[in-house]
């Protein structure tokens, strides 16, 4: 709908304009006129609301910082109206601050209504297997590869440059790397990170580094403290509403702020950046990232000190032991990847102020489960992709009702009441002179309470031959809209 | 051969078959949790797990939910796999000829390239070149194919250029016709030499045993004796009489050639039954990786049995024990 | 290449004792395969005291090529290879052994019985061990680790239960042609229990038999466990050779001894392995018979 700049500015992409009305409470599209699905049908109003009411309600990102679906219980949006064929109006029931922010094709691509007569985009998979945009290319077919063609009837007129792509899917990243340095490929999605600097002397290339891309932006690696007893889910939030009853117990180590402290003093967050980033990417300043440049707020974060760590475990109460081991825990990750990786390194530096840790790590699905459904975990690490406002992917680690049986929303069953007031106040503030108060004082809370531990802000990597050239980078999906290649 | 013989080699299908069955079906019901997750994986939706809960039958008794496992297997039908939106079997049908491809370019080699080796090697015993086919071979065949096969991308596909890195085609050119065939056949060097490379080990050292036994036989002296020439003895008598072991052995090499395949395919980025399962892992596609298991498992046992039918066939004093 | 042997040649162990161990130390293969499989072995049973270093911390800046300091290097994280990789031997070892005790235990108890008693028992052993014999282990155990999870017990219990086929059939064979002969006859008319002849007599004449199938066993189970953690499934909490490769793929260019250790080590293992089995099988017989013999299984 709202394409986003560089420096995450809204500008008209499939809305050709928009009114903000009643202090913020009220947002009018107007769709461009004449845009066109693959298929040939006409792009309306209705795919719009559509795209809202039957799909991002699955999304975590849209889901708790908007509130679908709308007019649910707690949630600000109370509708959303195809008033007219290019007319869209989003009612909020108190202003709702980052809804520009979060229109673009990265965190609401819109999908056509007409291909799913029985509103159920989550589950056809008959028609998810034939999709249809209003991009610039479009799918011919997946076989080996998959293959884009040039849609001759893009918006953008002239647009896209290029006749085709052809995708491919590489197990290992040194093959991939291989390949792009051997001329095989024109553009490269994500290298091997530890060849950065030979791949960047290499003239025939050009690597560039984006903080936002496809899928997410403002990405921030970031380790979180089960403050409940392992497998307790006590008042966890399940998908269909409910609250398992109950007072759950707390964690027997990572309850008190104390051990958090002195885990947060034995991590040695340069050697992240270092060796696992290969230097790409920078130390996390604050719990917010510092691609959401108005409400970043620089913190003092417990610097790597092992003394202090050993002095605050023992003040804790928690000595050492049998060959120096003061306790043991266990750390989840996604895995096989580089986040099983931080998770070595963390046991080798936590090692050396006596916490045993044990790495365990599955596939997205079994992570899932195991850390946000059943709770089966003491520390576990997160690529939290925070979006352009806080409230897209910020909120959703921090907000008691986000405490849910749903993956990737709030990892540490961190609750207050102080920080619930906070972040519905900042949502309502449609200024951001005004609402960035709010998050460095959610920032200063975030520090004290310590229940996450932000460790590196990542950056996504790509990278193209040096005959082609015309990508663009961050910020939009549309990556090779304007690309072309000699 | 006798019809006995077939009959009682036909029959053994039956327990190995029975057996791939139990043991998969145990798996399922013996992995924690509820068997519809291992089953379906996790990252259904209730329509899905509804729908596969009742594919199998999950809700009633143990012995019948067998029953309906044994019956679906029978008809190739596993369900659906939720994270591909389609028949098991279908995805599966999509994968398996690029990894039919290398794995039959891999065998070729291997019986050519070994039997040729071994057989030249058994010219001299313990000769210099049969003392260096041995030494490769037994390094070989210890190798593993896995890192050989990145040594080769590294060293032979990048640092020489003669042969592509990855893949099956190249991603530029959209080729057609013979053109495909010869850009597909160069993509196809490299992976199926480090594939066969253990394979060529083997046969070679089958090959060369065979032979040299075969050489020292009476029926070699006298053909000798007879003024018969050396290479004349060792490719019409020797060579074809020492080619039985080899049969039988690489018949039964299927599933070790498919293993091997898979990692060679993950280095490679060969679009094979390697990155099918490979995805499937890392997503919990139960039901796809069910799937490959019994379709190797199967091939496994027809292999056994067409290997041994045909050996019987060829020599004759083969009987069943 | 011990595959080869085993199909080739009916192990019998008729020769006496002495010079089977002399024809056995008389070849260099023989010598060097029992070199190559006592360093592993040493590697891995004294691992504590010979690694320098805790295999999982951070002992040295990331990257660092083999020197006085790190005769392997270090990895990505500044761990020492050496320890990485000696740690790596206890692991292959221990799943090596425990894997070689189930399979033994049962291929040993399986082969006798059949063997020994013949008949309808022999008769249904042997389908048992055929059903288990068309088992693929590596894909089977791809299934456990994606339905159980990837702990190292987990696969040791399963490559446990399905490796011992060929160990019984090797059994039942050398059990077939002890029966017969005279020694157990003289124990039988002594009124040795059965067990007693199968334990006292029959057993300790099988044994070098055995180790053929064992010691071939083991380097297809080092294989086995280093391509599945290759592929990212195996346990990241068990230091292996195989975890060691994968980790190593992403830095083949910057790191090649991460690469190339690891690599080295599995081929020595294997290698080591497939010698002793190799020279246990030519000792056993000095005339290599051929017939159509046991088949390898599959992985």
């Amino acid at each position: 709908m709202i394409g986003l700049d560089a420096n995450s500015n809204p500008y008209p992409d499939l809305a050709e304009s928009w009114v903000i009305a009643d202090g913020g409470k009220r947002y009018e599209f107007k769709l461009r006129p004449g845009v066109k699905w693959h298929d040939g049908r006409d792009f309306n109003a209705g795919d719009v609301k559509f795209t809202f009411d039957h799909a991002l309600r699955g999304h975590s990102r849209t889901q708790s910082s908007m509130g679908l679906p709308a007019g649910s219980a707690g949630s600000p949006l109370l509708y959303i109206e195809a008033a007219r064929s290019d007319l869209v109006v989003f009612q909020f029931n108190r202003p709702y601050a980052p809804l520009l922010q979060q229109l673009n094709v990265t965190e609401a691509p819109i999908i056509p209504a007409h291909r799913y007569p029985a509103n159920d985009p989550l589950t056809n998979t008959a028609a998810n297997r034939d999709p249809k945009g209003t991009g610039p290319f479009m799918l011919k077919s997946y076989g080996n590869d998959v293959q884009f063609v040039r849609n001759p009837n893009y918006h953008r007129r002239d647009l896209p440059c290029l006749d085709g792509m052809v995708e491919r899917f590489f197990p290992s990243n040194q093959t991939a790397s291989l390949a792009l340095e051997g001329g095989e490929l024109d553009w490269s999605w994500e290298v091997d990170k530890s060849r950065l600097g030979a791949l960047r002397a290499n003239r025939g290339l050009s690597v560039v580094g984006v903080p936002r891309g496809t899928g997410g932006g403002n990405c921030l690696m970031t380790v979180g403290f089960n403050l409940l007893a392992s497998g307790d889910r006590r008042g966890q939030r399940q998908t269909n509403g409910s609250v398992i009853a109950g007072d759950p117990a707390p964690h027997p180590h990572f309850s008190d702020v104390r051990v958090r402290k002195a885990v947060a003093h034995a991590l040695n967050r340069q050697a992240y950046l270092d060796q696992i980033e290969f230097g790409q990417g920078r130390i996390a300043a604050a719990p917010m990232h510092s691609g959401i440049g108005f409400a970043h707020a620089p913190q003092p974060t417990p610097p790597f000190n092992l003394a202090e760590a050993n002095r605050l475990l023992d003040e804790a109460g928690r000595p050492r032991g049998p060959g120096g081991i003061r306790f043991s825990v266990d750390f989840w990750a996604i895995g096989p990847g580089a986040q099983v990786t931080y998770g070595n390194l963390l046991k080798a530096q936590l090692a050396e102020v006596g916490i045993n840790v044990t790495v365990r790590s599955g596939p997205p699905g079994t992570f899932g489960t195991s850390v946000f459904v059943n709770r089966t975990f003491d520390l576990a690490i997160v690529s939290y992709c925070q979006g352009d406002d806080p409230q897209i992917g910020v909120r959703r680690q921090y907000h008691s009702t986000q405490y849910q049986a749903v993956p990737f929303t709030n990892l540490t069953a961190y609750r207050t009441s102080e920080m619930d007031g906070l972040w519905d106040q900042a949502s309502a503030q449609v200024d951001p002179n005004v609402s960035r108060n709010t998050y460095r004082r959610i920032q200063e809370v975030a520090v004290r309470d310590q229940p996450y531990l932000w460790l590196v802000e990542t950056e996504f990597i790509r990278a193209h031959r040096a005959g082609c050239s015309g990508f663009n980078y961050p910020n939009t999906g549309l990556f090779a809209e304007t690309a072309f290649c000699k | 051969m006798s019809a006995w013989y077939v009959l009682r080699r036909l029959l053994q299908v039956i327990p190995a078959v029975a057996a791939i069955l139990v043991v998969t079906f145990l798996a399922i019901h013996l992995a924690p949790g509820d068997p519809i997750a291992a089953l379906a994986g996790e990252g259904g939706d209730v329509g899905y797990y509804q729908f596969m809960r009742e594919k199998f039958g999950l809700d009633r008794p143990l012995l019948q939910q067998f029953l309906t496992y044994v019956a679906n297997v029978a008809q190739g039908d596993l369900g659906n796999s939720y994270v591909q939106g389609r028949p098991v079997m279908d995805a599966i049908a999509q994968r398996l000829p690029a990894t039919l491809l290398l794995m039959g370019a891999a065998v070729s080699v291997a019986s050519i390239g070994g039997v040729v080796l071994g057989a030249l090697a058994a010219r001299r015993p313990s000769g210099p070149f049969d003392v260096g086919v041995s030494t490769t071979a037994l390094v070989g065949y210890a190798v593993p194919v896995f890192w050989l096969a990145q040594l080769a991308t590294l060293f032979i596909a990048f640092g020489t250029g003669w042969f592509p890195i990855q893949g099956m085609t190249d991603l530029r050119a959209n080729y057609s016709g013979i053109s495909h065939v010869l850009d597909v056949a160069h993509h196809l060097v490299l992976p199926a030499f480090v594939l066969a490379v253990s394979e060529v080990a083997l046969v070679s050292r089958l090959t060369r045993t065979g032979v040299v036994q075969e050489m020292s036989s009476a029926y070699v002296t006298t053909a000798r004796a007879n003024g018969l020439s050396p290479s004349r003895v060792l490719f019409r008598h020797a060579l074809p009489n020492a080619m039985l072991p080899v049969v039988t052995v690489m018949g039964t090499r299927l599933g070790y050639l498919v293993s091997g395949a898979i990692l060679v395919e993950t280095v490679f980025a060969w679009p094979g039954l390697g990155r099918l399962l490979l995805t499937a892992t890392q997503t919990n596609d139960h039901p796809v990786l069910l799937g490959l298991v019994l379709l190797v498992a199967f091939s496994v046992v027809a292999a056994n049995l067409v290997t041994d039918l045909v050996t019987a066939a060829i020599d004759p004093r083969i009987r069943y024990d | 290449m011990t595959d080869t042997a085993l199909v080739l040649t009916e192990v019998r162990p008729r020769v006496r004792r002495r010079r089977w161990l002399r024809r056995f130390l008389g070849t260099g293969s023989g010598v060097l395969g029992l070199v190559l499989t006592l360093t592993v072995l040493v590697l891995g049973v004294f691992a504590e005291s010979i690694a320098p270093h805790d295999p999982f911390r951070a002992v040295g800046g990331p990257f660092q090529p083999p020197s006085g300091q790190h005769s392997m290097g270090t990895d990505d994280l500044g761990r020492d290879l050496f320890s990485a990789v000696v740690a790596g031997a206890r692991t292959s070892m221990t799943v090596v052994v425990a894997v070689s005790a189930i399979s033994a235990a049962i291929g040993l108890v399986v082969g006798a019985v059949a063997g020994y008693r013949g008949g309808l028992v022999d008769d249904g052993l042997m389908r048992v061990t055929e059903m288990f014999q068309s088992v693929p282990r590596f894909f089977l155990a791809l299934l456990v680790v994606a339905l159980f999870g990837s702990g190292l017990s987990n696969l040791i219990l399963l490559l446990g239960v399905t490796s011992w086929p060929l160990l019984a059939r090797v059994v039942r064979t050398e059990t077939l042609s002890l029966r017969e002969r005279e020694f157990v006859g003289a124990a039988r008319a002594l009124g040795a229990s059965n067990a007693r002849i199968v334990i006292g007599h029959i057993l300790p004449h099988v044994v070098p038999a055995a180790l053929v199938i064992i010691a071939l066993m083991g380097s297809r189970v080092i294989l086995l466990e280093a391509s599945l953690s290759f592929l990212g499934l195996g346990d990241p909490n068990a230091m292996s050779w195989g975890l060691l490769a994968n980790n190593a793929q992403s830095f083949m260019r910057v790191a090649w001894w991460m690469a190339v250790f690891p690599g080295l080590a599995i081929l020595v293992a294997v290698l080591g392995l497939n010698l002793l089995s190799d020279a246990i099988n030519n000792a056993l017989n000095p005339h290599v018979r051929r017939r159509r013999g046991d088949r390898p299984q599959p992985v």
